[in-house]
């Protein structure tokens, strides 16, 4: 399962073809580029979270006369009616199974709701052996059938229109926080985007009014925090940015995010990808009760950020998506474990790949609190860039630019902008996976 | 509305009424060799320089006045019956034609006769029989009904691999494929491959891409009328094929002779077969291959009645082991009931069910699974009635009812043995119309046919969504929810759509034809992605969705050269559509509850123009058919451009819009023994979306389109050649051996273009380490890019 959600389905579905796809271009050797192949394990799509709350989408007008009531409504409403309109997927149908309890390291029980727990790890774990086992049977077809191909190309584009583009992902760590205001580039130029210099750039309160300048630095608008983090959780902030002579707003809340309790590491036997023994990180954590939390997950190999577009992880409270119920549960296992592993192609070797973990490497995550629209922002951004190519293209979907929700102050302006405003409270642990950990994992495995 | 119809009934009353004794001449024209009933035979009477035609059953029937006359009764490839008839009483006359030998030089053609091409009233139809299907080269060697039509002027497709077909700059949802009255709601098999019609068991194909009868509703773009033979009734034949996909293998007999026969015929993909004894993948319950079963049988139960039963099923079947897999397909049934009210009065009533789903699953025993099914199914009951009047008048009348059920997503875990589920709510709908349609014939040159058709639709029962507005583009806000009762109306659309068309016969080599029709469609595929795929969706019409209305008017030229060995066309066309379906972006899809709020609504339009020329008989017979077309949608909240504050859209090209469309089909006899043929296809390439700019956020590079495009660029041209020598008689019908085979050699893609699918642009796959800027490409996909080699062999005794 996975998940149990009715919206991932369609994702799993995708999913698996992607993989065949993959597998596919791979045994054609065609593919140039060459496709990435990754084991065919089944990784989900989100979910689009759903404005169920009736809240007017990026509207600014209203959502400057309601900033207030709205964020502390926010959740009441939010419940009120999903709890309402979505009745055949909170009450009548969602029963809760059975929950099982999961060890963890450091020796407690963890309550880990069934249908995310065992069975999920050994769906996972057979669909992965089982498309394994099963591709090539397509294969002998496919190839007998088909020649698909993939070229790189650069074709002529219309003009860039170099707009701004405001990164405003501020956070409460405590190290240098910067926003990056730039502009965009042509498609195809290969640099570095350069800053737009003399804009004024500043975060409010909204809540107790305090407003934190942000200085001009080489590369970007930057502010260092004393000894205090940034913001306080669960307050409203308004980022403003005067560049070239306008201003632009953009509003974010401050949401909360929960600790990471601990790690595991799952042992898994040689495969047809993966020529040697290997382990999976885990991480364990629950989202607070409480729907309409996101949060955005970030995890690092050895110190190397996982930032390629098919390792962007979000989560809508314990799921995928706002139309899922999992609300206070521990992150259902794709979560937990799906984008925190790397399949790094073997230089040495073609059609093999680098095992995601040894006896020796260490995961860290850090979990980053999204405000509701950054979450829907991130996920059309998810289908925007991850693009594996191959067969996977018949289910691509269109072109389109995503969203902002930075707006000028000027009603009737012209200017484009671009790029996303949100302030997040971050969570982190790491664990370095030692020989004992190993050899216990093997040891649970058999 | 009553009044208005029953006006028109009137009025046709009093038609009857006036002139000397009228006598009926009518029957059924079969062919002599299998007594499979004949589709669109003529039948000409030499006195009156007119005549009429078999309908789908084979039934003719005329009035005329007491007198003799010369009747010819042809069918193309079929030599002609000549009949000198003593009309002094209603007469029946059920009349076997005889296929003449070689069937395409040695038609007899007359000066003075009925020219379908010509003559017919019809206009933007294209009829395929299914001889002319099997000589045109195929992909992998597989005669193939969807492939085949896209042959000819007015459809395309947006590449290999996409289900379905385009119908002037229709999208393929617009399209209703019947097999013999059955809605077929996934033509595909193995995504855009393969159609899912058996040729072995097809009879007759006909698509009406405009002039539309008043008795066909319910899509805006389209009828694709497949109908099935009826099995042959005068001795057993099996007819078979080992291709390099399918084994096909049909049976077809009397089970009584004359009266009553039956067909089965069967269809299964066998690499997995093969491949069996060199894996042991297979061995888990993994498998992928593709089936289909049809059926078919008929009772004459006597002059006045018979009855036909006809049942499809298909599916496609992708497992990777027991639990696990994908799999789709279509079920129909008919049963139908052909009754003669009177010799002038001829009536069928069918019955049908239709359904289609897919679903996947994974899992991992008995105990822990979970599966997820999305399906509609149709339950349809069709009574039409065909008066011929006289012979100026033919009077087509008859209603429909069908009920819908979508079943959006069925889902279903278990866990431990615990089940839990997660499905949607099933929707419902009730679709009904009526219709009444007349062809007349005005005078020797003019004939008209004029028709209106009233459709009906109700959505039914379970929760309704109330969604605030928004600015056009985004997510529509959910206001509240109510629930009605299981059949209670939700909402409920009714349409009037006059239908006209006339032809006006310049010589008896040259008519003008026109016409218009107005469509109105209340169940939408969704589809979002950049083909039509197995997954896509139906949807009803609801209180948030309005029904999709088009009009259409066309105008052709038809011309024969050379005593009808050359026939040539030029049609124009233009349509208006409104209520397109389009999707915001990032629209959720699947098995969303909330779908309808991130549906927009659109306005689509389509025009070109379609040349088609076809050469009959020699040795050398093939056509040419070019359209130039044109195809686009509007919809508020796409392609909107500098206007960010309403947000008003500005047109845009569909993802199906080609400029250019030529496709050329050529067959040449070397001998009696061998034949050669070709297919050539340009196709403009379709447009995409190219970014003007990259922006980078949190390490992400991110697309950028300036002025908020759609479809702004073209992949660049489509073209293909294929061709493919067959050889006949290899063992069949030597040394008294019966029957007939033929053994095909075809290469599709003769010379390996990479044909685009699509192009994109991405960041690509690899690690970013952040020590220099992230570099971004596109990519072409060919999903065929190489000569495909195949043989078949087919045989028939």
């Amino acid at each position: 399962m996975i998940t149990v959600n009715k919206n991932n389905v369609n994702a799993t579905y995708r999913k698996f073809f992607e993989e065949i796809t993959r597998w596919y271009f791979e045994g054609m050797e065609v593919g140039k580029p060459k496709s990435e192949v990754r084991p065919p394990s089944l990784k989900l799509r989100r979910v689009k979270s759903r404005e169920v709350e009736g809240r007017s989408s990026y509207n600014t007008k209203f959502h400057k006369e309601h900033t207030k009531e709205h964020t502390k409504e926010h959740k009441e409403n939010l419940c009120e009616t999903l709890r309402k309109n979505s009745a055949n997927l909170c009450g009548k149908t969602f029963q809760r199974s059975r929950p099982t309890l999961v060890k963890t390291e450091d020796g407690k029980n963890l309550e880990v709701g069934s249908w995310e727990s065992e069975a999920g790890s050994q769906i996972v774990e057979n669909s992965l052996r089982a498309s394994v086992f099963g591709l090539p049977t397509l294969l002998v077809i496919l190839t007998v059938l088909f020649s698909a191909c993939e070229t790189t190309i650069y074709p002529e584009l219309e003009p860039a229109k170099e707009i701004i583009v405001v990164d405003a992902w501020v956070d409460q760590k405590i190290e240098r926080q910067e926003i990056k205001i730039t502009r965009s580039q042509p498609y195809f130029e290969d640099s570095y985007p350069s800053k737009i210099p003399n804009a004024e750039v500043f975060i409010e309160d909204l809540d107790d009014g305090t407003t934190y300048e942000f200085e001009e630095g080489s590369s970007s608008y930057f502010w260092d925090p004393v000894s205090e983090p940034f913001g306080i959780i669960g307050h409203e902030y308004r980022l403003t940015v005067t560049v070239e002579g306008e201003t632009f707003e953009a509003y974010s809340r401050l949401g909360r995010v929960p600790p990471i309790d601990s790690f595991r590491f799952n042992y898994k036997e040689e495969d047809l990808i993966v020529k040697q023994d290997y382990y999976m990180a885990e991480f364990i954590a629950s989202d607070p009760a409480g729907v309409g939390d996101a949060y955005w997950i970030k995890a690092w190999k050895n110190g190397v950020y996982l930032g390629k577009p098919s390792e962007l992880n979000m989560a809508y409270d314990a799921g995928f998506s706002s139309g899922q119920s999992i609300d206070g549960e521990v992150f259902i296992i794709p979560i937990r474990q799906e984008f925190i592993n790397p399949f790094d192609e073997d230089p040495e070797n073609d059609n093999e790949y680098l095992p995601p973990y040894l006896v020796g490497d260490s995961v860290y995550v850090e979990i980053h609190s999204l405000d509701q629209q950054a979450f829907d922002f991130l996920y059309g951004v998810y289908f925007q860039i991850d693009r594996p190519g191959g067969f996977a293209e018949l289910f691509a979907m269109p072109l389109a630019n995503s969203l902002t929700n930075l707006e000028s102050t000027n009603e009737n302006s012209t200017t484009d902008i671009a790029g996303f405003f949100n302030i997040a409270a971050v969570s982190s642990a790491g664990k370095k996976l030692t020989q004992e950990m190993a050899d216990e994992a093997k040891r649970i495995s058999e | 509305m009553k009044k208005f119809l029953t006006g028109l009934l009137c009025s046709f009353l009093t038609l009857t009424a006036y002139g000397q004794k009228q006598l009926t001449l009518s029957g059924y024209v079969k062919d002599a060799s299998n007594g499979e009933a004949l589709i669109g035979a003529t039948i000409y009477v030499r006195e009156i320089s007119g005549g009429t035609t078999t309908n789908v059953y084979g039934f003719y029937s005329i009035t005329l006045p007491k007198g003799h006359y010369n009747i010819d009764f042809q069918y193309l490839g079929f030599g002609d019956v000549h009949k000198k008839i003593d009309l002094t009483e209603d007469t029946r006359l059920d009349l076997e034609l005889n296929v003449s030998d070689r069937q395409m030089e040695e038609i007899v053609i007359s000066d003075d006769a009925i020219d379908e091409n010509v003559g017919s009233l019809e206009m933007s139809t294209a009829k395929m029989n299914i001889k002319t299907i099997e000589k045109i080269p195929a992909f992998v060697g597989e005669v193939d009904i969807i492939k085949s039509i896209q042959m000819l002027p007015g459809v395309s497709t947006v590449g290999e691999g996409a289900s379905g077909f385009n119908i002037r700059g229709g999208s393929v949802g617009q399209n209703l494929v019947l097999l013999d009255e059955a809605p077929v709601y996934q033509s595909s098999h193995l995504f855009g491959f393969f159609s899912v019609f058996n040729p072995d068991a097809v009879k007759d194909v006909k698509l009406y891409k405009g002039g539309i009868p008043a008795k066909y509703g319910g899509r805006l773009s389209s009828i694709l009328d497949i109908r099935m033979k009826e099995g042959n009734s005068k001795k057993f034949s099996v007819n078979g094929g080992i291709g390099t996909v399918f084994s096909r293998l049909a049976v077809e007999g009397p089970i009584k002779k004359d009266k009553s026969s039956f067909i089965i015929a069967g269809r299964r993909s066998y690499a997995d077969v093969l491949a069996r004894p060199f894996t042991d993948v297979l061995d888990d319950g993994a498998g992928l291959y593709f089936y289909d079963l049809t059926a078919k049988t008929n009772f004459n139960i006597n002059d006045k009645n018979r009855i036909y039963l006809s049942g499809y099923m298909g599916r496609d079947v992708f497992k990777f082991d027991k639990y696990q897999g994908f799999d789709w397909g279509n079920r129909t049934a008919t049963f139908r009931w052909n009754h003669l009210h009177s010799n002038r009065l001829f009536s069928n009533y069918t019955l049908f069910y239709s359904n289609y789903d897919y679903g996947f699953k994974f899992g991992d025993s008995e105990t822990d699974r979970f599966g997820w099914k999305a399906r509609i199914s149709t339950y349809n009951f069709k009574p039409e009635y065909t008066w011929f009047i006289n012979t100026n008048n033919e009077l087509t009348f008859g209603g429909e009812a069908i009920l819908y059920r979508f079943e959006p997503a069925t889902t279903q875990t278990i866990t431990e043995g615990e089940e839990v589920d997660f499905s949607l709510d099933e929707r419902k709908a009730l679709e009904g119309a009526i219709y009444i349609g007349n062809d007349q014939r005005i005078s020797d040159n003019l004939s008209i046919q004029y028709g209106l058709r009233y459709s009906y639709f109700n959505y039914l029962g379970g929760t309704v969504y109330h969604y605030g507005d928004t600015i056009p583009g985004m997510e529509k806000p959910l206001l509240y929810t109510t629930e009605k009762d299981e059949w209670e109306t939700i909402e409920s659309f009714g349409n009037l759509e006059p239908r006209f068309s006339f032809r006006y016969q310049l010589n008896p080599s040259s008519s003008i034809k026109g016409s218009y029709n107005r469509m109105n469609q209340y169940i939408h595929l969704i589809s979002n992605t950049t083909a039509s795929t197995p997954i896509d969706v139906w949807q009803p019409s609801t209180n948030n969705i309005k029904p999709q209305q088009g009009d259409q008017v066309a105008l052709g030229y038809f011309r024969n050269f050379g005593g009808n060995k050359y026939e040539t066309s030029a049609e124009i066309y233009y349509k208006w559509n409104k209520n397109q379906v389009e999707y915001i972006d990032g629209a959720d899809i699947f098995g969303n509850e909330y779908l309808e709020s991130q549906l927009l609504s659109g306005d689509g339009r389509a025009y070109g123009l379609e040349l088609y020329a076809k050469k009959n008989a020699g040795r050398l017979t093939g056509w040419a058919s070019y359209t130039l077309g044109k195809s686009e949608l509007k919809a508020d909240g796409i392609n909107f451009g500098d206007d960010k504050k309403n947000r008003i859209g500005n047109w845009y090209p569909t993802r199906y819009d080609q400029r250019h469309n030529l496709k050329m089909a050529a067959f040449y006899d070397l001998s009696q023994k061998v034949s050669l043929s070709a297919n050539f296809t340009f196709l403009s390439g379709t447009p995409v979306t190219y970014p003007t700019d990259r922006i980078t956020i949190q390490e992400y590079v991110i697309p950028y389109i300036g002025d908020n495009k759609r479809n702004n660029v073209r992949i660049p041209d489509y073209h293909r050649l294929d061709v493919s020598v067959t050889f006949h008689n290899i063992w069949r019908g030597k040394k008294g051996r019966s029957g007939n085979d033929h053994f095909v050699i075809s290469f599709y893609n003769l010379y390996a273009r990479e044909n685009p699918f699509s192009i994109y642009f991405s960041q690509g796959t690899d690690r970013q380490l952040g020590d220099k800027p992230i570099v971004t490409s596109s990519t072409q996909l060919s999903i065929i890019g190489t000569l495909i080699p195949a043989i078949s062999y087919n045989f028939k005794f």
